[in-house]
């Protein structure tokens, strides 16, 4: 696709400010606004709406392309909010066109110098966060966890750049292993030769970046026959089932979330929790395993009209709309920790608030990630609960240096970490 | 890029005006950059607006040369005495699906006055600002038992500004009136910068009452079809609230995009069909009479397939399949609600009385399909899902033939209205939607609306909408079969068509000089000041 591509969508769209809010029977007087772009800059330029009008102004040469367009672009976590609400009652597709929109800025030479560096270093290092390459597996240290490269490995966990690097979240990933082992699974990492999934380099506009890992990875993990790849990763849990599947490079194995897979476990019976976890928790949807979880689901075709003006679509297209996300599994999952208590946020699930991390956000504009995060931290803070769970360490990562600016006394938790409590 | 030599120009505003703009409200709520800019250069509607040769090209009026988001009345009222003092013109708006405005001129987005003020229940009131939803409204009223009138705009549309500057009717008029009924007080910051409060609020006695004590300038405020932003700024209104008599939370439980939820106990969906428009006005008029409706839809069936359809590709299916024809021709389609079940069932044997009377029908299959009851109670009662109906089908309506007047005159008009639209659809220009004529009634008249769908991508489309609108309206002048909404809306229409509406456009014209004497508010989108006489003095500088 290119930023062309989307002319017809940009036209149409009528500025009706869906994008901006939940659905009208979703939302409550407050906490409406489900943008994090908007809320913060304010110009209605700071919508999905508001691009679509850059992108036809881009595309009729209104303006020369300069930083200012690329900050508009930029300020933005693609965390998919609008295009739930917008899809609700259109077929347009801002998403997919923001994409495009940041791809032909790279192309344009207006890349942003902070993401930049970070794609820098991932051609270097072989990750997200600015690291050498060496020393990947060290989280794993100690947990004799087989190698991918030692033989084949049916199940096989991938940690990710952040978990793999950031070492106070590798309680996470080593969580998780022992979650695993505790039971039974047989389960195989990387280590040192895990590579980075590429979903956040094709975030920030550059999708060739994906291609080559995707195609490593599955090349690896046919040589092990593995049959399912678990992480705790939503970035990587999006990049491998869905962005690898729109690039056609799908890995042709199973992916599956890790709350997603204890629940797995607890129904065969293979896993049972011990202990009461006494805590009133509220839990934040990653936007990487809610709403942009939904599969992709691949569509080439035109349009066509009929009743005269009537648009549709030959072949008929299946509009990604949010409807598919994983928004049960985690919440079974606490559901099911004894003496969890689940405590809901007013935006949740399709509408949940982003963290503020995605999207090269975090990198690119520092003070924009903890401005959403913090409204998102205060929205949990008003439910009550006293710790704030979610399922992807960027979210956590985010979310923690909030509560923590903030001096809350509320926990962020990853929901292995309540799980590895209940054993 | 190498296209500088293409770039859209604008009017650069002095560096001291933007410095004093940014002294009142912040400098990052200011901004004269082309790409925020092209942001408030681009409305629904706008190909017809610079098609009209109101400048612009296609979807792009003239880009203005700035933008502020004030946050307060008294930062509005600064600004608009610096636009006074250094004769720069402004536009505020609220939501902004469509907005007048263009070069040279400020916009004012009104999105940081978000605020409900009060929702004084006792005295069923709810006072706001001009970013307040109607769906955040809808849903903090509820609470207390009580909800605002929903224009039918969208759900995310502004009540202040309907109730100040736009028309304002939706399926629940009914029940809850429409919007220039519903405006009680009125804080209005005129084009000069002074502050003036309207009803009520003018003498100090608060919000209850748009008409006194105190000023009452309802008429010269709003008319019937209000400026557009072109006599000031609305900054904080009050409107009146009627009886919910649903649940305190309505939330559509499920997953998106349709969120299917339960009907609440005491409300019931109702879809009917009739043989001939004939018989469907009978029992409008009585069901109006009756005064049995919650909400009510005179709807043509197309709507009603594109409103309950996840899809166009699922609503062409459902209009193929013939069970809209079967069932819902010259459809009406209501909510019932009552306090208690004895009253839900009254009103449900008054309907059926009416039906009997009048040959209509209850369409079956839809009755026991709960997602077409479920479909027409969020737009009827939240506007939630008008865009399906509205924007998906082709991405653009217009609106023709426009009565709001008795059902007799509106049966007159239903034919002919059919018929104008019919040639158009033969061509091509706009979606043969089979039937037209959208309508609802409030407590003094049944409003009637032709709504042809067109593409706002497709040129044939936009320029045959062009022609279906004048002549449209040349010809409900003529035969007094309607009054076109769009003649008495912006200064370009209101000139053209003002002679045939007894000469409003005079009237509008001395009000806006009375109001405006120096034009520092944007006129486009209301009147262009009336010429001063020879003898007049010219207005003193500011």
């Amino acid at each position: 696709m290119a930023l062309e591509d989307f002319e017809a969508d940009m036209v149409r769209c009528s500025r009706c400010s869906d994008c901006k809010f939940a659905p009208a029977s979703q939302l409550d007087e407050d906490r409406a606004e489900i943008c994090p772009s908007i809320a913060r800059f304010g110009f209605h330029s700071y919508s999905a709406g508001g691009r679509f009008v850059a992108g036809l102004s881009l595309l009729s040469k209104r303006a020369e392309a300069n930083d200012s367009l690329r900050d508009l672009v930029y300020r933005c976590q693609l965390c998919g909010a609008c295009d739930v609400a917008c899809k609700k009652d259109r077929e347009l597709e801002p998403l997919e066109m923001m994409l495009e929109f940041r791809s032909r800025l790279v192309d344009l030479g207006l890349s942003h110098p902070a993401l930049d560096a970070e794609i820098d270093g991932l051609d270097r290092h072989e990750n997200m966060m600015r690291r050498p390459r060496e020393g990947r597996g060290d989280w794993a240290e100690g947990l004799d966890v087989k190698r991918l490269r030692d033989g084949p490995a049916e199940i096989v966990y991938h940690a990710g750049c952040r978990l793999s690097y950031e070492r106070s979240q590798w309680g996470i990933a080593r969580d998780a292993i022992t979650v695993l082992r505790r039971a039974g699974v047989d389960v195989a990492i990387a280590g040192d030769d895990e590579i980075c999934c590429g979903g956040r380099a094709y975030e920030m506009g550059y999708p060739d970046r994906i291609e080559r890992r995707a195609e490593r990875l599955r090349e690896e993990l046919r040589r092990a026959g593995t049959k399912t790849l678990l992480t705790s990763c939503a970035h990587c849990f999006h990049a491998f089932g869905i962005l690898y599947e729109k690039i056609g490079q799908s890995l042709g194995i199973e992916v599956v979330h890790i709350a997603d897979y204890v629940n797995r476990l607890l129904d065969a019976g293979m896993l049972e929790f011990a202990k009461e976890v006494p805590l009133a928790v509220t839990y934040h949807d990653p936007c990487h395993l809610g709403r942009l979880a939904e599969p992709w689901v691949p569509w080439q075709g035109t349009e066509t009209k009929v009743m005269q003006q009537l648009v549709l679509r030959d072949p008929p297209k299946s509009f990604r709309r949010g409807t598919h996300g994983s928004y049960r599994p985690p919440r079974e999952l606490l559901e099911r920790i004894p003496g969890v208590r689940l405590l809901e946020m007013k935006r949740v699930e399709a509408h949940s608030l982003c963290c503020g991390s995605g999207g090269g956000v975090r990198e690119a504009y520092p003070e924009f990630a903890a401005f959403t995060a913090h409204e998102r931290v205060d929205e949990a803070v008003d439910t009550g609960a006293r710790a704030l769970v979610s399922a992807c360490p960027w979210c956590l990562e985010g979310l923690g240096e909030s509560a923590h600016r903030q001096d809350l006394d509320v926990e962020v938790l990853d929901l292995i970490e309540l799980v590895r409590r209940a054993l | 890029m190498n296209d500088s030599h293409a770039a859209t120009s604008h009017v650069v505003l002095p560096r001291d005006v933007l410095r004093a703009f940014e002294d009142i409200v912040g400098p990052e709520h200011v901004s004269d950059d082309p790409w925020i800019l092209d942001g408030y250069s681009f409305y629904f509607l706008s190909e017809l607006i610079t098609a009209l040769g109101a400048g612009g090209e296609r979807k792009f009026i003239p880009r203005p040369s700035a933008v502020l988001l004030p946050g307060s009345t008294e930062e509005v009222q600064r600004i608009v005495r610096v636009c006074n003092r250094r004769q720069i013109q402004f536009h505020a708006f609220s939501t902004g699906v469509v907005c007048e405005g263009g070069a040279g001129r400020v916009q004012l987005d009104l999105r940081r006055m978000n605020r409900i003020v009060d929702i004084d229940e006792k005295n069923r009131i709810a006072v706001i600002e001009p970013y307040v939803t109607n769906a955040r409204l809808f849903h903090a009223t509820i609470k207390k038992g009580l909800r605002a009138h929903v224009h039918a705009a969208g759900a995310n549309t502004s009540p202040l500004a309907s109730a100040t500057s736009v028309g304002g009717e939706g399926p629940d008029n009914p029940s809850c009136g429409y919007s220039s009924r519903n405006v009680l007080g009125v804080e209005w910051v005129l084009p000069s910068g002074e502050l003036l409060r309207l009803g009520s609020l003018g003498s100090g006695a608060g919000w209850f009452s748009g008409d006194g004590p105190g000023p009452s300038l309802r008429g010269v405020m709003r008319g019937v079809f209000g400026a557009f932003g072109g006599l000031g700024v609305f900054t904080r209104v009050a409107v009146k609230l009627y009886p919910w008599h649903g649940p305190p939370v309505f939330k559509g439980h499920g997953l998106p995009p349709n969120y299917p939820g339960e009907m609440p106990t005491n409300m019931k969906a109702f879809f009917a069909g009739f043989p001939t428009p004939d018989q469907m006005y009978d029992a409008v008029g009585l069901v109006w009479e009756e005064g049995i409706a919650h909400t009510f839809n005179r709807m043509p069936r197309s709507f009603l397939c594109y409103a309950s359809s996840e899809s166009n590709q699922q609503a062409y299916e459902l209009w193929q399949s013939g069970l809209l024809e079967r069932e819902f021709s010259n459809g009406i389609s209501m909510i019932i609600a009552g306090f208690s079940e004895a009253e839900r069932a009254y009103k449900e044997r008054v309907f059926h009385e009416i039906l009997r009377k009048t040959g209509g029908k209850i369409a079956e299959t839809l009755q026991n399909d709960p997602r077409f009851a479920l479909g027409v109670l969020r737009t009827s009662v939240l506007s939630d899902g008008v865009f399906r109906a509205v924007s998906r089908p082709s991405g653009g309506i217009l609106e023709g033939y426009y009565l709001n007047e008795s059902v007799d005159v509106s049966r007159l008009s239903h034919e002919a209205s059919y018929a104008h639209t019919k040639s158009f659809t033969d061509r091509g220009i706009c979606i043969d939607n089979g039937e037209t004529n959208w309508g609802t009634f409030s407590d003094i008249a049944y409003l009637s609306e032709q709504i042809p769908h067109f593409d706002p991508r497709d040129e044939k489309s936009v320029q045959g909408m062009l022609e279906l609108l004048a002549t449209s309206y040349q010809k409900q002048f003529e035969t007094r079969s309607g009054a076109g909404l769009f003649a008495n809306i912006g200064a370009l229409m209101n000139d053209a068509f003002g002679p045939m509406l007894s000469n409003v456009h005079i009237w509008k014209k001395r009000i806006k000089r009375g109001l405006d004497p120096r034009t520092a508010c944007d006129p486009m989108g209301y009147a262009f000041p009336e010429a001063p006489t020879a003898t007049e003095p010219p207005p003193e500088r500011g």
